[in-house]
Order: C-alpha cells, then structure tokens, then sequence
C-alpha cells in the first residue's frame, strides 16, 4: 500500500517536471515554429548552475531556482537575438545550430563538473502527513512549485495582453507583424520564458534526483514525447499527456524495468504519430 | 566526333581522370611509411562514416528527413554480430546478412512511416530509433542490454589467389581495403540510383507529392524505396565495422548518433551527392588533429559548425557553387 | 451514351467518363450532390458555375484526391472513384491544377521529362545500371518531352527552372505536365486564369492541337473564349448540375443566369 501511495505521488512529481519542461519546448514551438533541441541541455545547465548557486554561493534554494531561472532567460534570449533570429525559415540551419549550441553546452558541462554525480539540497527536508498519506515535503514542495509556475503561464497566456500578442504570432507572424506587434520581441520572451521553465524544472529535478551532464537529452526526448501526444498548439494537452507518462515512467519500471517503460512510452507516441499525427487534444492537420 | 562531343568527351575523361587519381590514392595510402595503425583506423571510421551519411542523404532526397538513422546502422551490426556469434556462420556471411536484416525493418517500417510527413516523420523516425535501441538495452538476454556484446567475430584470415593469405586478424590493413570497397560500391549505387530516373521520382515527390501523384507516380512506393535502400546502406556500415571494431554496444546508435549523421550530412551540404563524404571527412579528421586538445575538441568542432551554418548555408559542398561563381566573374571580367 | 447512327444500327458506344450520383459532403456541407454526368471519347466538355459550385472538388474526386461520400465514377467500364490518385493517372487521366503547382526546383524541360514516369516503364533496377535499352529510352523520352513543350510553346523557356517561370508559362507547363503522361482525358482546371491577352491565343491553340489529337478534353474555365470551344458545357451551382447543353443553349438558360447575375436581375 505504501509503495503504491509513494508511486503515485513519484507519477505526479515526474509528471509535473516532464510539464514544466515541455511547456517551454511548446511555447518556442508554436510561437516561433522553431525545434529548439537545446532545450534539453538549457534544461540540464539550470540544475547544475543551481547546485553551484547552493553549495558555492550558499543561497536558499528557492533563491537558487530563481536566479538560475533568470541567468538562464538571459542565455536564451541571447540565443534568439544573435542566433535563432538569422535562421529562420530554414529547418536545415536552426536544426544545425541548436545541435551545435548542445555541443557547446555539453561540453562545458562535461569539463567544468566532471564525472561526478551531484545533488541540489533540498528546499525543504522532512516529511510530512497528509490525509494518512507520507510524504516527503521534498516532493510535495516540487510539485507545488512546479503547478503553481505552470498555473502562472498558463494565466500569461490565456488573460494578458502579452499573451494574446503570443498567441497571434502563433497564429499568424506575419498578420501579427502588420498589426503592430513586436515580433522580435515576442520571440525573445518566447524563448525567455522557455529557459526559465527549463532552468527551474532541471532545479527541481536535481534536488530529487541527482544531476548528471546527460540528463538533457533524456529530458527533450520526453518533451518532445509529451508534445507529439498532446498535439501542436495545446496547452491542456500537455498537463493530460504528461500524467500519463509521468505515470509510465513511474510504475512500469517497477514491472518491466527502465528501458522496458521507455519502449513502451516511445511506442505510445510513434502510434499517435501514425494513427492521429494531430495529437491527442491538437488541432487538425 | 561532333565539336560539342568532343567537348563532354574531354569533361568526362577530366572527370573520371580525377576519380582515378583519388582512388589510386587511397589505394597506396596505407603502404605509405607516415601511415600508422592509428591513422588507418580513422580512415577506417571515414569509410564507415561515408557509406552511413551518405545513404541517410538518399533518404533525404526524397524529402523524408528522417533523425533516427543510426538505429539502422545498429540493426545491422546486431544482426550480422549475433548470428556470428549465436549461429557461429561466417561474418563474410553475416554482414550482407546484416544489411538485409536492416532493409527489412526498414521496408515494414518506412511502410507505416510513409503516412506521415515533414515534421511528424521526423517525430516518428526519432522515436523510432530510440524505442529499438531502449528495446535492445532490455533485451539482455538476446543482446547483452547495456554492456553489449564484446568478441565478436572479425573476419578471420582468408585465402585470395592470387593475392595469397590476407590476415584480417594481425593487421587493420585488409579492413581498410575492405571497407574501402564498401564505401566505393555504396557510393556508385547511392550515384546511379540517384541520377536514374528513380532519384528523379524522389525528387519529384520531395518538391511536391501532390503533382507527382498526379502524373502516377506513387508517393508510397518510392518512399519506402528509398528508405529501404538508405537504410541497407546503414546496416551495412554497421555490421562491417562491428566485424572490425569486435565490440558492440547500443550506445553507439542513440538519439545523439543519428543527430551526428544528420550534422556531417547538413554540414557537408545536402544539394550535392559528395556534400555527405566531404562533411565526413572534415568533421571525422577535425577532432583527430586537436585530439591532443582532446577535451575542448568539440569547442572547436562546434565552432566550425557555427562558421559553416553562418556563412556559407549549403555547407562545405556549397564550396562548388561559390568558387564556380567567383571564376566566372573573374572570366567574365576578362572577356 | 453516344449513339452513332440509330439507322445505321450501329454498336452503342460507353462513355469514356461516366458519372453516377456523385456526391461528396464536407462535414454537412454538400460541395457535390448527386452529379450525373458523361463524357465520350474525343469530346471537349466544358463544366462552369460560379466560384465555389464544386468544379474543382469534381476534379478531385475524378483523380483520387477526395473519396466520393456516395455515387460512382466510371473511367474506360472501370470504377476508379476512391482509386490513389497516381493509380488514377495510370489509367489514363490528367490534369493539370487552379493553382500552378509544378516542381519547382526542375527545370521546364525536365519538369515534362519526369511526367514520363508512366512510359515508357523504366525498372529501378535499370536505372541503376544504366544499360543501353536504359538510355535510349531516356533518349526517347528527352525528344518526345521536346515535342510537347513545343505544342504548348514553351520550347524557347526549356532550361529555366520552375521557380522562376512567369505565372502564365507556368500554367503551360502544368498543361504540358499532364501531356506527358499520354492521357486519353484530361481535365484542364482554369487552364488559362490569370494569362493576359497573348499567353491566351497560345494557350487556346495549344488546346486546340491536343483536341485534333484526339484528347478528350474537360475544361473548367470561366472565361468566354474557352467556352465557345466546347461541344458541350455542363453548368453548376451549389453542387449541383442545373444546366447542360450547347454553348447557345446553356447561355440563355434561365437558372444559369440567375446563378450569375442574381435572381433580382433574372426574370
């Protein structure tokens, strides 16, 4: 019983980090139809700067997610401004460039830390009881942050200004262009606001789960996972396919083992992909 | 002989000349006094490298941008590796073996993947690649999971008439000339197909498959050819070099191998057939030459990556067109 | 049906075309209801209606693009409504487009050269090893891809890529496209939209030359011209036939009238 009441809290943990991190890959996604594959290595920077901010500057920990969060929005900006903004159109090149960004990342990652596995302490220790259920606040606290930044984006884009500006690039960038908006604009806060869902989502991670310098990768293949299910341009569909493979990645192990699952959650999305290439919640091709 | 006759006929002897010196070359290359073991093993990974690329360029051409290509390369090294091993056959066997075994998954799935297209391919086709190397990481029993398979079978020693005994067991050299033949073959098929009226049906659809339907040309059909063709190509790559390199480990064939073959394709340039081989080779022999830089390599490779996608978008074969253009101002300027 | 000469007590041909009850809906939008339509050998139909009547979507579902929702279309005796529509060129029928798609990085020349795909039959594997039967049939289809890009006179533009074709050249190509796969119908969709004055007389006499062929011809056309070209024109609207008869008989239809000009102007 225990072990099913801590598996299910495992899935929602997971599944809020897998949602936290596939909201940024959407956002770049639908608002400047560009595949941002250095998501994953944004996403795996965040944790360590993170620990460091922690264990060699001594910040709380929720100062750390924040600040990394920041550092993190600056690097992505940057990387639309200097990089992005000049390719695009061309998917051959932006394809290129992300790669070539992941190599530059990964390889600073891999001198500067090293072999080593680390962990970011945690915000919070202890346990706590809820309802008769334990739980370690740890978790808890990571799933309320992560719903609660989510929450947060979710209202950005539904009910602000900016957010309607998002979604009419989305829609249309050049009709959006004509109607005065800034679209150079909204593309780096598109890709701000990813970094920082990365960078936070890879903090959270590294304080439940130790860090290592390939957990990037595996974090953009579930983005992309959750993104293909949900299908283009939804949001709500992200929270619904990242429950189901948070809770993939959470039970099957237990049955089946690590790779066992991760089959079974890739063959999951290559049969929407073919059989309703839409997505579970996308709109119609 | 016509005067223009005789004018192609000079191209063509200029042409092929020029192929025949290269391959010359290559074929004295390891006999010359500066060629270490070392150095015939990179050139061994080119070869290898070349024969990979340049069939996920196949592929592309017909507009199917598959990212999971290098599972192939894996199917194929599986297969010829565990019937060698299991089934104790010969790997002269095994390793066409292979790249049958690599064809066919590719011929099911190309089937199933040909209803989708652009982005959604692609999504399928990386999937794909990490679902079956997932698949053979669980698969402990058949395939070792993670440690992989170490001792497979090399080639052993043969005997050629003429040539007498060729040891594949004490030197690297007979790989060499092995996998140089496969390159060369690969090539010269890869070219034919491409330049015959199938590469021009795979262009046709790339450009536009609703036209090309609508002169009867199959989307399908011409999909999974082309497909199956890439992909053998790939599985032959990988069960020559597991025959040579004797381990085998489905970490070589992730999500990031496939983006690597992807990267010396696009590097290289796609719009022409040698972009691939020259993409191999510049990125095969960067980080060799700062290998004793061998930790802030990649800084180096990425930023000759950065270079190329900056300035010269068609990539390195994107050479041709530039200096082609240069040279005809400079005659025009002349005239 | 065509019937030769009653008296004569000749042999009932079928129809080339033939079109039974064609009906295709879009959501619960009819674009085609209940089309009852044929077309003979030789012939040159026209199929007018106001923009949106369904001409294309008729098109489509002749070529496979769209399954028909209910009804029949009947090529040569054979069903082929639902057919893949390269399986409906193999029959026999091309077309060319509203909008001129062609590819766009071929030249004109070999836009036409890859149309030949149907024949003569070429192998992949004799294409791989470039035998001599191989290149003369390329040969071949090299000369005959010349002959039609004369026919619709574009030999002069062979060599400029498709891409940079004027959009009155480009619709001769697509018409020359649909040429090369040797059609005994072809269904020209606005073959001359958008081409001003000269392009026109060069497209009509391009169209009159593929009809002295022997091409049975459907033609969707709005402009004027065209139309007096026609043996017979089928009129729609709303997706439905509301007119079919000789050029005279269908101008002075009154529901063709009301279709175009409004009813308040239509007694």
């Amino acid at each position: 019983m225990e072990i099913f009441t801590q598996t299910i809290v495992n899935g929602i943990v997971l599944a809020s980090i897998y949602i936290l991190v596939a909201l940024g890959f959407a956002l770049i996604f639908s608002v400047m139809q560009i595949l941002n594959f250095a998501h994953g290595s944004i996403y795996m920077v965040g944790a360590y700067v993170c620990y460091y901010l922690v264990s060699s500057f001594g910040l709380p920990t929720w100062a750390a997610l924040l600040v990394s969060g920041g550092i993190l929005a600056l690097f992505g900006v940057f990387l639309e401004r200097f990089g992005f903004r000049y390719l695009e159109k061309d998917f051959n090149r932006t394809l290129m460039f992300s790669l070539a960004v992941i190599v530059f990342l990964q390889t600073a990652a891999d001198i500067t830390v090293g072999a080593y596995v680390k962990r970011v302490p945690s915000i919070i220790r202890g346990l706590t009881t809820i309802g008769g259920i334990t739980l370690s606040k740890e978790r808890l606290v990571t799933c309320v942050v992560a719903v609660c930044l989510l929450l947060l984006v979710t209202f950005l884009i539904r009910k602000t200004v900016l957010g309607r500006q998002m979604r009419a690039v989305a829609q249309d960038r050049d009709a959006a262009a004509l109607q005065g908006i800034n679209v150079h604009r909204i593309a780096a806060i598109a890709f701000g606001l990813s970094s920082v869902l990365a960078a936070v989502a890879g903090g959270l991670m590294g304080s439940i789960i130790a860090l290592n310098t390939y957990m990037g990768s595996a974090m953009l293949l579930r983005a992309v996972t959750l993104v293909i299910i949900a299908g283009m341009g939804s949001v709500g569909g992200l929270f619904v396919s990242g429950l189901i493979i948070g809770f993939i990645d959470a039970v099957l192990p237990i049955f089946i083992g690590g790779a066992g699952s991760e089959v079974v959650a890739l063959g999951f999305a290559m049969l929407i992909l073919l059989v309703r290439p839409r997505g579970l919640f996308g709109q119609a091709i | 002989m016509s005067e223009k006759r005789q004018k192609l006929n000079v191209k063509a002897a200029r042409k092929y000349g020029v192929y025949a010196i290269l391959i010359a070359f290559l074929l004295v290359l390891p006999c010359l006094p500066t060629s270490g073991p070392y150095f015939i093993h990179v050139c061994i990974l080119i070869f290898t490298y070349v024969i990979a690329t340049s069939s996920i360029r196949t592929i592309y051409v017909s507009g199917q941008a598959t990212i999971g290509h290098a599972i192939f390369m894996g199917i194929g090294a599986y297969t010829s590796a565990l019937l060698a091993m299991r089934l104790g056959w010969t790997p002269w066997i095994t390793m066409p073996l292979g790249a049958v075994g690599a064809m066919v998954v590719a011929i099911v799935s190309g089937y199933f993947f040909s209803r989708t297209r652009g982005f959604y391919f692609s999504m399928v086709t990386l999937f794909f690649g990490v679902a079956v190397e997932a698949l053979i990481r669980s698969w402990v029993s058949l395939t070792g999971g993670r440690a992989g398979l170490i001792s497979v079978p090399g080639m052993g020693v043969i005997n050629i008439p003429g040539l007498g005994r060729v040891d594949f067991i004490a030197s690297k050299v007979p790989h060499y000339y092995l996998l140089l033949f496969l390159a060369l073959v690969t090539l010269l098929v890869l070219y034919r197909l491409e330049r015959s009226r199938t590469g021009m049906n795979w262009m046709a659809i790339a450009q536009s498959p609703l036209v090309a339907s609508s002169i009867g040309i199959s989307e399908t059909k011409f999909r999974v050819i082309a497909f199956a063709a890439g992909c053998f190509f790939a599985g032959l790559a990988g069960s020559a070099y597991v025959h040579y390199s004797s381990v085998l480990s489905s970490s070589n064939f992730d999500f990031m191998s496939s983006i690597n073959l992807v990267i010396f394709m696009l590097f290289g340039g796609m719009t022409h057939f040698a972009g691939p081989t020259i993409g191999v080779i510049v990125l095969v022999v960067i980080p060799e030459v700062f290998r004793s830089l061998r930790q802030y390599a990649p800084f180096i490779f990425g930023s000759v990556m950065l270079l190329v996608i900056f300035l010269m978008p068609q990539g390195l074969a994107g050479l041709f067109q530039i200096v082609k253009a240069w040279r005809s101002r400079i005659f025009k300027r002349g005239a | 049906m065509a019937v030769e000469n009653l008296q004569e007590g000749c042999i009932e041909m079928p129809a080339l075309l033939e079109i039974k009850g064609l009906t295709k809906f879009f959501g619960g939008l009819a674009a085609v209801s209940h089309l009852d339509m044929s077309v003979d050998e030789g012939e040159i139909v026209g199929l007018m209606g106001p923009n949106g009547a369904g001409k294309t979507t008729i098109f489509n579902l002749i070529t496979g693009i769209f399954r028909p929702s209910s009804g029949q279309v009947i090529f040569q005796g054979r069903e082929i409504g639902g057919k893949k529509p390269h399986f409906v060129a193999a029959c026999g029928i091309g077309r060319t487009f509203q909008f001129a798609y062609l590819f766009p990085d071929f030249t004109v020349l070999e836009n036409v050269v890859a149309s030949f795909h149907l024949n003569p039959k070429c192998g992949v594997l004799e294409g791989l090893f470039n035998t001599r039967a191989y290149r003369r049939k390329e040969a071949r289809i090299s000369d005959e891809a010349m002959e039609i890009l004369q026919l619709v006179g574009l030999a002069r533009e062979k060599d400029i890529l498709g891409r940079n074709l004027p959009h009155g050249p480009q619709k001769l190509l697509t018409m020359a496209r649909a040429l090369a796969i040797r059609p005994k119908l072809l269904l020209l969709d606005e073959p001359i939209g958008g081409m001003h004055f000269d392009e026109v007389n060069q497209a009509i006499s391009a169209i009159e030359r593929i009809r002295s062929q022997g091409t049975t011809i459907v033609l969707v056309e709005h402009n004027m011209r065209l139309m007096r070209l026609c043996e017979r024109i089928v009129v729609m609207d709303f997706g439905e036939k509301i007119a079919e008869g000789t050029y005279e008989e269908v101008k002075s239809h009154k529901q063709v009238m009301r279709a175009y000009f409004g009813s308040e102007y239509v007694a």
